[in-house]
């Protein structure tokens, strides 16, 4: 076998393993995926929190579900480590934007890592919602690092009867 | 002079490689077992006197998590309830994953088995494990 089609077969076998990944990756993961990012620098000081952040996931799961009754949609967001204050939820242009902050704990900041797969910084997501919602009447509540946003559904499904006329 | 294999594809294994990696949402270290449905990230830190494991763990009661240690082995274990079982209906997307999750550490020697800690605020929990007091580090003065 000549040396290109190895090459070609490697590549090939590769990218195909490539493609089933990201497949995998999306079908599990969809849209949670979420960058984290070290925060605004609000001056010079690279501090160990910053050290930590940069060290951390730059990837966090922002799981989420989108429930839907006849009054409201309900967002369902698992952000655990989080202080209600660091959160910044929006509705703009009929997507929920929930943008945040995740700290390092201050009684964490001797020692060394041995294993970093939480994310920690700053994250924004934004959701489609699936009908138009009234954004000042919505109440967000964060329990057990799940944040939990209802938005009251601007136009409540109603029962509309459609008479038939006769032509 | 050593020898290397021609790897032209070098890059591309290792990106599928880390992809795999994430995909396999971190059981390659074989920390989880089959039966779990989800597996925490988790940070582990060492500072003078503990070991400290903290796991995110968004969603679960703190009654339904369980820690224990055996044999130089860490196992966390719980289960992730839906809130609203009973009407699984009007969903427009899922991502969460629910049921139950499990993982294991195994800890150095040092580490105290009877002396372990665990809290767990706002879906992080945090297990501290106390380091046997004799492998503390201790200054040593040097006579002369």
């Amino acid at each position: 076998m000549s040396t290109l089609n190895q090459l070609r077969r490697s590549l090939g076998r590769t990218l195909e393993n490539l493609a089933e990944g990201w497949q995998n990756l999306r079908e599990r993961a969809g849209q949670a995926l979420t960058h984290f990012r070290p925060p605004a620098k609000r001056d010079d000081l690279d501090t160990w929190e910053d050290q930590v952040i940069r060290h951390s996931a730059d990837w966090g799961l922002l799981a989420t579900e989108v429930q839907e009754d006849g009054e409201s949609v309900i967002v369902r967001m698992e952000v655990p480590g989080m202080e209600k204050a660091d959160f910044d939820i929006d509705v703009i242009d009929n997507h929920l934007v929930v943008r945040g902050e995740k700290r390092v704990q201050k009684e964490r900041r001797d020692g060394r890592f041995h294993v970093m797969e939480c994310a920690y910084g700053s994250f924004e997501r934004a959701l489609a919602l699936p009908v138009e919602v009234d954004g000042h009447a919505a109440d967000a509540r964060y329990r057990r690092g799940i944040l939990t946003v209802t938005l009251p559904k601007l136009r409540p499904a109603m029962a509309r009867r459609i008479p038939v006329n006769t032509a | 002079m050593s020898m290397m294999k021609y790897e032209p594809w070098g890059l591309l294994e290792q990106m599928r490689r880390e992809m795999e990696r994430a995909v396999d949402t971190r059981t390659a270290e074989g920390s989880s077992v089959a039966t779990s449905d989800w597996v925490p990230a988790v940070d582990i830190k060492e500072d003078a006197d503990s070991f400290v494991i903290v796991a995110d763990i968004p969603g679960v009661d703190p009654k339904d998590i369980e820690v224990h240690m055996e044999n130089g082995m860490l196992t966390i274990k719980g289960e992730k309830e839906s809130e609203k079982k009973e009407e699984r209906e009007g969903y427009k997307r899922v991502e969460r994953s629910f049921g139950s999750f499990y993982r294991r550490f195994s800890l150095p020697d040092s580490a105290d088995p009877d002396k372990i800690t665990a809290s767990s605020n706002h879906g992080v929990l945090e297990v501290r494990i106390a380091k046997h007091e004799k492998v503390q580090p201790r200054k040593i003065s040097v006579n002369s």
